[in-house]
C-alpha cells in the first residue's frame, strides 16, 4: 500500500496528523479513521447546515459523507484531508439537496440555530451585538428561501473562498453557470431582504 | 443604450418622479449590476455599462451598494471551520464495527481475504450441492459404461437390431463384428460379443470408449469439490449463527 507520508511530506502539523491517521484507516484501523472523524465532524457539519438548512438532513449528509470516506479512502491521491473530505462532503450535501427537490412536500423547519452568527468580538457594545445578531438571523431565514444551487454556490464563493474553477468542478458545473448562480442568488437575497435592507444598510 | 440619469424626472410630481426611476431601473441588467458589485466583471464593455448604470441610476447604486453589503455580511458569518470551532455537530458521527463491516473499508490483503471467504461461503452451498449430485450422477452413469450395464429396454432392441443385422449380412470376420457393434452402441456390444465373438471381446470394447474414465474421474472430482464446498457452507452457516 502507497505511503501517504513517504509522497506528501507537510511541514503542517494538521496535515501531518491526518496523514498518519488517513495511512492507519487504510491499513484497516478503524479507530485512526474514527479519530479523524472526530477531528473534522463539526466544521463539516457546519458547512452541510448552511448548504442544507434542515438539521436532520445535513447530520444525514455529513454522515454519508464519512461513509463515502471509508469507503474510497484508496481514491485518497495525496494532498490535504481536510479538503479531500470538504469535497466529499459537499458532494453529500448537493445529494442530499437533490433528494430534498425531488421530494419538496417537506417544507424546511423553522431555522433556529446560529450557524451564520459570527462570533461577536468582546469589545463589541450589546447594542453591536444584537444588530449583527438580528442580521444573521435574519439571513438565516432567507438564505433558506433561494434555491439551493444558488445557495450551495453562495456559500462556497462568498464564505468558504473557493474559487469558480473549483466550484465549477465540485458542482459540475460551468464557470459561466456558477458565476451566474452567485450573481442570481444575491439578487435573489436582497429581493428577500428589500424590506429589511434599512437593518443591513445602517 | 445610454441611460438618462435621474435629471428627466426634474418638474414631475414626486410620485410620477420615482415611478420613472422604477420604469427606468425594470430595463436595466440587475444581473450585470450584481456581478460588478461583487467585482466579477472585468474591464470591458460589460464593466463600463455597469459603471454607467450605478452612476446614473439610483435604483441600480443602491442594488449594488446592497450586494455589497450582504456580500461583506457573507464574509462575516465565518468559514464552517470558524464556525465548527465553536459549535457542535448534533452527532456523533464515528463508524461502528458493523459500519465499516458493512461499507467494506479500505482493502487490506487480510481484509480481502476475508471478503472473498464471505462472498465464497454466500453461494457454497447451493453451488456443493449441484456439483455434488452431478458428480454422483456421472460416476453411476460412467461405471454403468464401463461394466458394460445398460438399461434392459435398450439391450433388447440393440441386440435385436445387431442380430437382424448379422443375419442379413452373413458371415463376418472378427473385425467386421467388432465395427459393426461398436457403430451399434454399447448394449450391442455384449450381446454381439456373446453371439459372435466370444466373452474375450468385452474388454475390447469397453477399451474403446475412452470416454468412460474420463466421466468417472471428472465426476469423482466434481463430487469431491462439491462435498468440499457443502461443508464449508455449513461451517460457515454454524459459525455464523454463534
Amino acid at each position: 500500500m502507497e505511503d501517504l507520508r513517504a509522497t506528501t511530506v507537510s511541514e503542517d502539523p494538521v496535515q501531518r496528523r491526518d496523514l498518519i491517521l488517513l495511512g492507519r484507516a487504510r491499513e484497516g484501523d478503524l479507530s485512526a479513521f474514527n479519530d479523524l472523524v472526530v477531528c473534522y465532524q463539526d466544521m463539516l457539519f457546519a458547512l452541510v447546515v448552511r448548504m442544507v438548512p434542515d438539521r436532520d438532513q445535513a447530520s444525514d449528509a455529513v454522515q454519508e459523507a464519512f461513509f463515502s470516506a471509508y469507503r474510497n479512502m484508496a481514491g485518497f491521491r495525496g494532498g490535504s484531508v481536510k479538503s479531500w473530505l470538504s469535497r466529499i462532503t459537499i458532494n453529500a450535501a448537493m445529494d442530499a439537496q437533490r433528494l430534498k427537490k425531488r421530494r419538496p412536500a417537506d417544507p424546511y423547519p423553522e431555522l433556529d440555530d446560529d450557524t451564520w452568527q459570527p462570533p461577536a468580538p468582546a469589545s463589541a457594545d450589546p447594542v453591536t451585538t444584537s444588530l449583527t445578531a438580528e442580521r444573521h438571523r435574519v439571513l438565516n431565514t432567507v438564505m433558506a428561501q433561494i434555491t439551493h444551487d444558488q445557495r450551495t454556490a453562495i456559500v462556497l464563493y462568498d464564505v468558504e473562498g473557493y474559487d469558480y474553477a473549483e466550484i465549477a468542478e465540485m458542482t459540475r458545473v460551468s464557470v459561466g453557470t456558477v458565476k451566474s448562480r452567485i450573481h442570481r442568488g444575491r439578487l435573489a437575497l436582497r429581493s428577500l431582504l428589500l424590506d429589511n435592507m434599512e437593518l443591513f444598510r445602517g | 443604450m445610454d441611460e438618462p440619469s435621474d435629471e428627466p424626472t426634474d418638474g414631475l410630481q414626486p410620485d410620477h418622479a420615482a415611478l420613472a426611476v422604477v420604469a427606468r431601473h425594470a430595463l436595466h441588467d440587475e444581473e450585470l449590476i450584481a456581478a460588478f458589485a461583487g467585482g466579477d466583471l472585468e474591464a470591458g464593455p460589460g464593466a463600463e455599462r455597469a459603471r454607467s448604470l450605478t452612476e446614473r441610476c439610483a435604483a441600480c447604486r443602491d442594488l449594488s451598494r446592497d450586494v455589497q453589503v450582504l456580500g461583506s455580511l457573507l464574509r462575516a458569518a465565518g468559514t464552517a471551520a470558524d464556525v465548527g470551532a465553536r459549535m457542535t455537530a448534533p452527532r456523533d458521527f464515528r463508524l461502528t464495527a458493523e459500519d465499516a463491516r458493512r461499507l467494506g473499508g479500505p482493502v487490506s490483503a487480510p481484509g480481502l481475504l476475508h471478503r472473498l471467504r464471505a462472498s465464497l461461503t454466500g453461494f457454497a452451498r447451493p453451488l456443493g450441492a449441484s456439483m455434488a449430485t452431478l458428480g454422483v450422477v456421472g460416476l453411476l452413469v460412467g461405471s454403468m459404461t464401463l461394466s458394460g450395464v445398460a438399461a434392459p429396454g435398450s439391450l433388447a432392441i440393440d441386440a435385436g437390431a445387431t442380430a437382424g443385422a448379422g443375419s442379413e449380412l452373413g458371415p463376418v470376420t472378427g473385425a467386421e463384428a467388432s465395427q459393426r457393434v461398436v457403430a451399434a452402441g454399447p448394449a450391442a456390444t455384449v450381446e454381439g460379443n456373446q453371439e459372435d465373438a466370444g466373452g474375450a471381446r468385452s474388454t475390447t470394447l469397453a477399451g474403446d470408449l475412452p470416454f468412460a474414465p474420463l466421466l468417472l474421474a471428472g465426476s469423482l472430482a466434481l463430487l469431491l469439490v462439491g462435498l468440499a464446498l457443502l461443508l464449508i457452507g455449513l461451517r460457515s452457516r454454524s459459525s455464523g449463527k454463534h
